[in-house]
Formats: C-alpha cells, structure tokens, sequence
C-alpha cells in the first residue's frame, strides 16, 4: 500500500482548512471502505488522509417539521435501523440494510456511499426519489444542493478541492406516499447491485397517481432519474398496464454497459423488470399510507 | 464388541486451539531475519522475455534477492504430486517462466526485509515483452495453426480412450439416441487460507526446510527437492494447520520458488499468495467441453454410452497428461451398460493451469450424464428415479473404474430417503403439469430481506415458479488401483497408557485428525482423551503418506492408523495374557481395562502393561507400525434432491432446499461427515450459480479476479439444507468406513439444473447457471447450439 500521512483535524473547521491548504494532495477519509479498496489498489497515491470521523455536526440524525437531516458521517448500519428511516423512508432503510456485511455497514457512511458516487452507490436512488438535497462546506462558506445534481460521472461528485459534504437532507414525504427500494444481484449479501431501482408514488384520492418518482443505480454513469418514465405515470390511475409502460420508458432511458456481472442488454432489460415490480409494491405501500 | 468410540460425534481436538485463535498457520510463523518473498506476474497471455531489468530493484536498500528465469535451476519440473506410473508427470514448466504463457505466469520473485520494500522491488523490475498470439479455448487451441504453447509441436497435452463392447452396436439396438453437449466452468476453491503460502529456510548445512500448507507433506519434499536439484533427504517439510485443500494443493504451490528465494539469501523467506494471486496463478477445476451420445431402450435400459471430453488444461501440465483418465472413469463407472466408448483430450491454453480441485473431474462428468439422463427419464416417461434405479451399478456388480467388485452400496435407500424428504412424489412434475407454475411464497429475486419484501407484489409472482430435481453420484474412496495409495502410521503406547499416534495425516480442516483419534482410541481399547496426535506435520518425523487427496484420508491413512493401532492392542494383550494368565483370545479391552471374558477378577490395566512392557520385563515399548495400502476402493454413492424457484423475468434461481443423502459407509464420526457433506453443497452451489472464471478475449486476462467479483455464496445464499447419512459399510474400510471428503459436490450442479428444468421447462448444457443464461434459454437461445435428441422409431 503506497505510504502517506495520516492527520486527525480536531474539527470541521480545521479539516476544512487543512484540506483546502493541501488541495489535490490529501484525501478524505471517512469509513474508508471505498478509500482503502483505491489506495491499496493503486488507484489513488494521495500524500495525506484527512480523518474526519466523530466530529460534531457530521453525525447523528434529526427530525424537524420539514424532514429528515442525516449527518455525513452516519453508519450505514445506523441507516439501515434508525426508527424514523425505517418508519418514513422504509425504501432507503432497506437499501442501507441491503449492503455489503454487517462489518462494512459498520464503518461504511452515508457521506461516503455519495462521495465515492459509484454508479451502483445503494443510497443514491432511495435518497433521489426522496428529492433529498445535500449540505457542503467549504474553506469559502456552505452551500445546499439538489442531490440529483451531485453526481457527475463514475467516482465524480460535484465538489471542489476541499469541500466536505456535511449532512443529506430529506424532505418529509408526506401521506399517501409509497416508496419501494430493489436491488438485483447473484447473491444475498456483499453484492454490488447489477441493477437497483427506488420508486415513490403518491397516490392520489381518485386512485390516480399523483406523484411519481423513479431512480436507477448501475444503469448508467451516475445513478439517475427517469423523468419520461414519471410523467407517463403522472395524474393517470394507476394499472399494471400503466406500470409496464412506465417501465418500458425507464429501460429505454438507461445507457447501462458491459462488466463483469452482467451484460448492457441484461441490464436494460432488468431495469424495465424491476422497475415494473417496484411500482406496483409502491403503490401497494401508498395505499397503506392513505390516511383513513 | 460394541463399538464405544467410533460412530460418536467427538468434539474436533483442535477446537479450543482454532476457536482461540492460538493455532498457528504458516503465515503466522516467524523466524529470526524472516524476509518476505513477491513475485511479478505476466501480464501478457503469451509472450517472449527479451529482457529483464532487475538493476534497480536489486538496488533498492532492503532488496536481499531478485530472481528470473536464469536464477532457476534451469530445470524443468511438474507441481502436480502423484508418483507414476499412476499419473504421468510430464515435466513442461520452470521455477520462473522463460516464455510467459498465461496471464499471472510468474516471471521473477524478489524476497525483502518487508511486504512494502519487496512491492516496490517488484514495481522496480522492467521486462521487455515480446507478445505472441494467445488462445484461450480448448477446441481453437487444437485448430491447426493454433499458437502453440510448449515446443512440443502441438497443443494436445494428453489423450486417454476407454472401450467396452461395440458403441455402434449398442446405438443400433437402441430405441432412442440422445446427444447433448455441455460446457463446464473454470472455478476455484476459494479456501479461507490461500493456497501458496510458504515459508523456507535453507542452513548452513544445506539443509532444507519448508513449512508449507499443503495436502502432501512427503509428495512436497519430492516435488522441491526435483525442482531445484537437490537431495531429497536435504529437504524437510513441515504443515502446521491448514486453512482448506479441496485440491489447491494437492501438489506445489510456491514451495519450490519459496525454497529458491530462501537457498539465494541463506536467510528464511515468506512468500504468501493472496487471495487475488489465487485468480491469477493457481490451479483451478478443469473446463470440459462433454459431448455425450447415449443409446437407450423404450423401457429405459441403457445400450450404448459415448462421451468426447475436450479438457482445457491451461498452460502447463500439471495433472493434465493423466486427468483424462478419472473424467473417463467416473463416466464408465456411474452406469452399467455393455457398450461404452470414452475419448478425452486435454488441451494446453494461454490460461491458468487446470489441476485438482474437490471432485477431480467428477462434477463436470456428473452434470453432463445427470443432467443427459433426466431428458432421457422425461422423454421415456419415466420417473428419474427409476431410471436411476435401473442403471447404476450395485454392490457385486463390477464397477468399471476399479474393475473390482462392488462392496456396498446404499443408493436405493438413498434415493427414498432423499426423495421423501423433498417430497418428490407432490411436487414433481407439478409446475410443468399445471403449465401455470406455482406462486413463490414472497421470496425474492433480489439481494438480501431489505429488498425481498420489495418483490412480494402481484405482478411479480405470475413469475416465479417452483421445480424439484434430483441426480445421483458414484465416487470414490481413494485413487487405487490407478494411483499409488501409501500410508504409513505409527501408534507408540506411553507408561501411562496414553498412546501417541505418529502418522503424516494432512488434515486441511477436515477433522481427519479428530477421527483418526478415534480410531486409535476405539482399536486400542482407551479414551479418546489419552490419543494425542501433533497437528503439525513433518516428514522428518512420520513415514511416508501420500497425503489427502481423492476422498482417501480416513478410507486408506485411517486403515493404517487402525492396523498400526491393532498391532499395538496385539502386543498389550499378549502381555496381558502372561501377567494375567490368561488367554490372549479371552481378554478384550475397554477404557483403558483389559478383562478376561470368563473371569472377572483377571484383569488389569493398559498403563501397567504398558508399564510393565518398558519398566519391567520386555524392557521394549509397545509399538504398532503399519506401512500399507488399502485392499480397496469401494465407491461411495449419493442421491441429491434440490428445489428451486425461478423467477423468469430475471432469470435468478434461487435454490430453496437441498437434500444430500450419501452412502458413506460407516461415519465414524457424524458430526464430521456431515461438515464435509454441508461444506461440499456450498461449493456445488457455487459451482452451479455463481462461480466462474472466464478468460478475456481480448487481453487473456481472468475476468474475475478477487472475491467481490468471483462470487462465492455466502452464509445468506445458503438455502435449507438436509444431509442424509446412509451407512452401507465397506468391507475393507476401516469399521467399514468410504470416502466423504468431495462426494457432496458432485450431483449438486445436475440437480439444481434438473430442478430448473422442473420448473420452468428448459434444460441449461452450460454451468453456471447465471440469469442471463436462463433467460436466454427461457427465450430459446440457448440449447439450440448445443442439444440434438435423435428419435429413432
Ligand atoms: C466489502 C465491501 C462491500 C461493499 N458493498 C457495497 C454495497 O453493497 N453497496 C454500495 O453501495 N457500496 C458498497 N461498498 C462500498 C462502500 O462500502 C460504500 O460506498 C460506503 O458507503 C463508503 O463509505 P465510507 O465511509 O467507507 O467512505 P470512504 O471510503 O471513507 O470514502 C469514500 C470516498 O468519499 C470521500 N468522502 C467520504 N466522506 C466524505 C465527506 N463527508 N465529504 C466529502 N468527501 C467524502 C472520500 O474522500 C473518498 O473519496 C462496499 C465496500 C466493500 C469494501
């Protein structure tokens, strides 16, 4: 493993300052279960790690009227079990529950899951049907931005030299409202999805969709929405008919490619099949969710 | 007498050392001035070495050695272990490669104060390739005007034909021909310790020593000291505990290299491949192309039997020359039938090189027939069981491998016990019958609890169907009368009464040394307590075993360990007999007491006789010695049934129960036979879903090549599992014991594919069974190029 040093900011602040003296040369570390992979791989060759984990502000969850805050540094284990995930985003909760060992889940965060953006990343499409948005700081000040806008290609996330992402907000999705999470592989635990779906629909009183939402991991250079696939479900009432059609339209809006675990066209293909079954376990969960 | 010891589950006697993390395996070794040892790969399928640049490598500080191809001894050798003339060794390979031929050949090693200085030697070494055309494929590689490997003028590296009657005879009389082609894959053992993990020291009195985590400690000691040209009584070989075979190393890894690294530096050298290593560079099952023509009467009696084995043998030999023959003789042996032909060729490619894994070649042959004779069962109408029972070879009966008689054999039971507890009768047939299929209970296609709810939806259940399946196995005890089966054992009875049992056992985690322990104990007349067996073992210290391979470690190491330890009970009788007066035919021993049958009051104990025999009179210590082999091989028989549910618009199967009902004679040690049996069914399971290695096409290299991508199932996948132990003693096992150690994998492939098949109505010719080739063949693409069925009448 290439050598380089390791330092430990006592804050945010610090970490921010460090990171934006030392530019390209010094890494973020949080879990490290992406970062360690690359470094022993040979991938990355950075002179510092910036450790950043259990400092204030980057852990722990809190719930206001408007939604959900997760800080950067949750466990993905802390995900995949917290009341309020698994009470109001089930489908994040089971995507956070779906990854790698419980050893990983362990150390692996939130924050990391996002910044590694793998096209495959479990979290992304769950937290991008729940139009969740992400906080970022810098040497220069903070800002938020739509989550949907934060991936930009395999391993490129939208942030600058020295930035941190600090916390996932997610907004409250209300009543009515059935989100579902599937994840396709060969085997039941430690698999990267070949391909994953999250869907939200909120169902509308006259039984007709009012609300649609459908992402897909592993299909494409960054996890991704298909805003064809949601409109054609939009305002129409719901059938299996409609659900296949949507799926159709989902398949043909993915640019999937060939690797190791499976074939572009098994992909598509499976990306229409899934998000088929997703939008009909949604709307069974919407109708759950209808108040009375 | 009954039997007090053996049949008892005993608790493994390295638990406490293994559970405790105090057993030391070799890579937790160390040696004053230990160095760690690297190698660089190929990373060209085939290329000539104009040169290697190792300047700057030897100049880095810490660098103790670099060594290339003109380093080695210059002589070429064969890692594989078998003595001939049982397997023909051809010599094809050096120390460190001259011509790269495979991706991960190694073409230097450097040994280093530590793990960082000698990556970064290797980082430091520049070879000029020249690259050369590349094959990868068994049948291109035997095209005229293939790249060759080897400078032997063609790429067939050994041919093995088996004839019976007249096969064209037998296709005349028969009502139905079926031929079918299948494909196997490359696959991996994956133990938990990679294998290549070595340490070597050589002294300065030339001796040297290797601690290897090998099957074989004295076929090791054979292999390295032909490798690097030395005396083979310089060179000891020590195994502490093991963490796996399953064949990986069944012959040498990297001791020879380790030795080299270790010989150049006069200082002791580590050299531990990881698991990644283990992808790129050790040997694997062999891929086999099985075209398979089978005769057949209406009623289902078998006429004539042909399989043409195509085996890809990688780049080097290795076992290769002589693998040909057990994939022949699993084939004659599984059926009786009077006309049989059996031509296999294996093949040299620019991959890695094929050698022993679980099964020995058993497993593609089995997929092949199995999965054959349940498309003849179904096109006859008849139950596979009966097809089944038709068929197979039973105890009197010739088994063709040996030639010899059968000894026992306990299918039929097997097969009622396993069918009903799958519950064959209710559920075959029925998802093809309904033509609907049956819904699956809300299980899922996708990975893990978190998404499975997400799938128990309507639209989704239309989809899955259930099927059962079922194939049945024959397979050995060890390797006789084709190879050569030595073992040679020891029981030294202490003043105490303990005794001590010297015997070069390769226990890899098996438990062998627990049951051989029993043996002792049970021969003798002790407590299991008062055996003790070193776990390490050492050829410098025990005589010659050829080690653990071909299910034989308790079938023929346990029948010397019981006749060394009958030797032993002889000695303590008839010294009993004396002190006792007695006669020696009337006195039987038990925990430690030795009783005269007819007169309670004669007895006395084993430690006074013991006592008596090195203190007393004899002034000798009593001790049993046997160097034999076994009389037989009797072969072990197995039916396994499994269910499978087959969601088919992803094409995912998932395997809901296994049932594994194995004749294994008699299990002196349940516990074990089950681990063996239970372990086993995970590799099948891997062996029939996920596991695969496939070569690129473009650049030669493996496409999987560390554990995220190579996908061994993990405790999650697992489904329910029911092992099944039927005992139809052996007459020449030891307490009538046969082989269990690979038994468990062989069938699973073929039942799961017949289960699918069951399910969903398509039979699949290539393994693994991956989604997209069941969707391919749910779609009708797959089996078209393959499967031709013959109808005559
Ligand atoms: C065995 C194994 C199995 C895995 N299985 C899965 C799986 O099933 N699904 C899946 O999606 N992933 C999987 N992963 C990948 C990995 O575990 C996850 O992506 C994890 O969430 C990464 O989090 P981390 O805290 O370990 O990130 P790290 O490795 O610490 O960091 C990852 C990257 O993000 C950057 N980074 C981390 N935190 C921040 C931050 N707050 N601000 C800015 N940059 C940051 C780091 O600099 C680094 O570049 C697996 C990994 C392993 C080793």
């Amino acid at each position: 493993m290439p050598k380089f040093e390791l330092l430990e900011p006592a804050d945010t602040r610090e970490a921010l300052s460090l990171l934006s003296e030392l530019g390209e040369r010094a890494r973020l570390l949080a879990g490290g279960t992406d970062l360690m992979v690359n470094l022993r791989r040979g991938r990355i060759r950075p002179e510092y790690v910036v450790r950043i984990l259990s400092k204030e502000g980057l852990q722990g969850f809190s719930t206001g009227s408007t939604g959900l805050r997760i800080g950067a540094m949750a466990t993905i284990r802390e995900v995949a079990v917290h009341p309020a995930i698994k009470e109001r985003f089930p489908a994040l909760a089971r995507a956070a529950l779906s990854m790698a060992t419980p050893q990983v889940r362990n150390r692996a965060t939130i924050g990391g899951n996002l910044c590694n953006a793998s096209p495959a990343a479990d979290t992304a499409p769950p937290l991008l049907v729940h139009d969740a948005e992400v906080d970022i700081s810098g040497a220069a000040g903070s800002r938020t931005m739509p989550l949907r806008d934060f991936f930009q290609g395999p391993g490129a996330a939208a942030l600058q030299a020295g930035e941190i992402l600090t916390a996932i907000r997610v907004p409250d999705p209300g009543t009515g409202v059935g989100a579902a999470f599937i994840k396709l592989g060969v085997r039941k635990a430690q698999e990267i999805a070949i391909v994953s779906v999250a869907v939200l629909l909120r169902r509308g009183a006259a039984g007709q969709v009012d609300e649609a939402r459908i992402a897909l991991g592993a299909v494409a250079p960054t996890p991704l929405r298909v805003p064809a696939a949601e409109d054609e479900l939009r305002s129409r009432p719901f059938s299996l008919e409609l659900a296949a059609r949507a799926a159709g339209l989902a398949a043909s809006a993915v640019e999937p490619i060939d690797d190791v675990r499976a074939t572009a066209e098994y992909r598509r293909a499976m990306a229409g099949v899934l998000v088929e079954r997703a939008l009909v376990d949604a709307w069974e969960k919407a109708a759950e969710n209808c108040e009375g | 007498m009954a039997l007090s010891i053996v049949g008892k589950r005993a608790i493994r006697l390295e638990a406490p050392e293994k559970v405790t993390g105090s057993a030391a395996f070799v890579a937790d070794l160390k040696l004053p001035g230990l160095l760690v040892g690297k190698v660089l790969r190929s990373p060209h399928p085939h290329a000539r070495i104009l040169n290697i640049d190792t300047s700057r490598a030897r100049a880095l500080a810490g660098v103790k050695t670099v060594v290339t191809f003109t380093d080695t001894p210059g002589i070429k050798y064969n890692a594989a272990a078998h003595p001939a003339p049982g397997s023909v060794l051809l010599r094809d390979q050096y120390l460190l490669a001259d011509t790269a031929r495979y991706v991960g050949d190694p073409v230097a090693a450097v040994a280093a104060v530590d793990e960082d200085t000698a990556a970064e030697a290797l980082d430091l070494i520049r070879v000029d390739y020249q690259p050369l055309p590349f094959v990868l494929e068994a049948e291109a590689a035997m095209a005229p005007g293939a790249p060759l490997l080897h400078d032997s003028g063609r790429n067939i590296v050994g041919r093995v034909e088996f004839t019976l009657g007249d096969v064209e005879d037998g296709f005349r009389e028969a009502d139905h021909i079926f031929e079918h082609r299948y494909r196997t894959s490359k696959v991996f053992p994956c133990s938990v310790e990679p294998p290549g993990v070595t340490m070597a020291r050589a002294d300065w009195s030339g001796r040297l020593t290797v601690w290897s985590s090998t099957q074989m400690p004295h076929q090791i000691r054979r292999i390295v000291a032909g490798a690097l040209g030395v005396p083979q009584g310089k060179v000891r070989v020590i195994k502490p505990y093991v963490g796996g075979g399953f064949g990986s190393r069944l012959g040498a890894v990297n001791e020879p290299l380790c030795a080299l690294l270790a010989m150049r530096t006069q200082k002791p050298v580590r050299l531990a491949y990881s698991i990644e290593e283990t992808f790129l560079g050790t040997e694997s099952r062999h891929p086999i192309d099985l075209t398979l023509r089978t005769g057949v009467k209406a009623d289902g009696t078998l006429t004539a039997r042909r399989l043409d084995a195509i085996l890809n043998a990688g780049a080097y030999a290795t076992h290769s020359v002589s693998f040909a023959s057990p994939v022949g003789n699993w084939f004659r042996g599984m059926y009786k039938c009077p006309n049989y032909r059996y031509e296999g060729i294996a093949v040299y490619t620019n991959t890695s090189p094929s050698g022993a894994f679980r099964g020995y070649g058993n497993p593609q042959v089995n997929f092949a027939v199995e999965s054959q004779m349940d498309e003849i069962a179904e096109h006859l109408g008849l139950d596979p069981l009966t097809l089944r029972e038709k068929n197979h070879p039973c105890m009197g009966d010739i088994w063709e491998r040996t030639k010899w008689p059968i000894e026992s054999c306990g299918l039929e039971e097997a097969l009622s016990l396993g069918a009903a507890e799958i519950g064959w009768r209710e559920k075959r047939g029925k998802s093809r019958d309904g033509g609907k299929g049956r819904a699956g209970g809300g299980s899922s296609s996708g990975t893990g609890d978190a998404s499975s709810t997400g799938n128990a939806v309507r639209g989704g259940d239309a989809f899955r169907h259930r099927g059962v399946g079922m194939a049945y196995m024959l397979h050995c005890s060890c390797g006789r009368p084709a190879l050569h089966e030595l073992s040679t054992a020891m029981v030294k009875m202490n003043e105490d009464g303990s005794a001590n049992l010297l015997y070069a056992g390769a226990d890899s985690g098996q438990g062998s040394l627990t049951v051989m322990a029993q043996i002792v104990a049970e021969t003798v007349g002790i407590p299991l307590e008062q055996v003790q067996i070193d776990p390490v073992t050492d050829t410098d210290l025990t005589g010659f075993e050829v080690g653990s391979h071909a299910s034989r470690q308790i079938y023929a190491g346990g029948n010397a360990v019981r006749r060394a330890a009958l030797a032993a009970r002889h000695e303590i009788v008839a010294l009993a007999a004396d002190i006792v007066g007695a006669a020696p035919g009337d006195l039987e021993i038990a925990d430690g007491v030795i009783r005269s049958t007819s007169d309670e009051q004669k007895q006395v104990t084993v430690a006074e006789i013991c006592r008596e025999a090195l203190f007393g009179s004899r002034r000798r210590q009593i001790i049993g010695m046997v160097s034999e082999e076994p009389e037989g091989n009797p072969p072990v028989y197995a039916a396994q049934f499994a269910e499978v549910e087959v969601d088919t618009r992803t094409g995912a199967v998932e395997v809901l129960k296994l049932v594994a009902a194995h004749d294994v004679g008699v299990a002196i040690n349940p516990a074990n036979v089950e681990g063996q049996i239970e372990g086993a069914l995970q590799q099948g399971l891997g062996y029939a879903l996920t596991e695969e290695v496939v070569h690129q096409p473009a650049t030669g290299r493996p496409g999987a090549s560390n554990l995220g991508e190579y996908k061994v199932l993990t405790a999650k996948d697992m489904p329910e599992i029911k092992v099944i132990i039927v005992e139809a003693a052996s007459r020449t096992g030891p307490y009538g014991a046969k082989g269990v150690g690979e038994s468990g994998l062989v069938p699973t492939a073929a039942a799961i594919g017949n289960a699918i098949y069951d399910a969903v109505g398509v039979h699949l010719d290539s393994l693994p069974f991956t989604p997209s080739r069941v969707l391919a063949a749910l779609k009708g693409e797959a089996g078209a190029k393959g499967a031709v069925i013959t109808v005559k009448k």
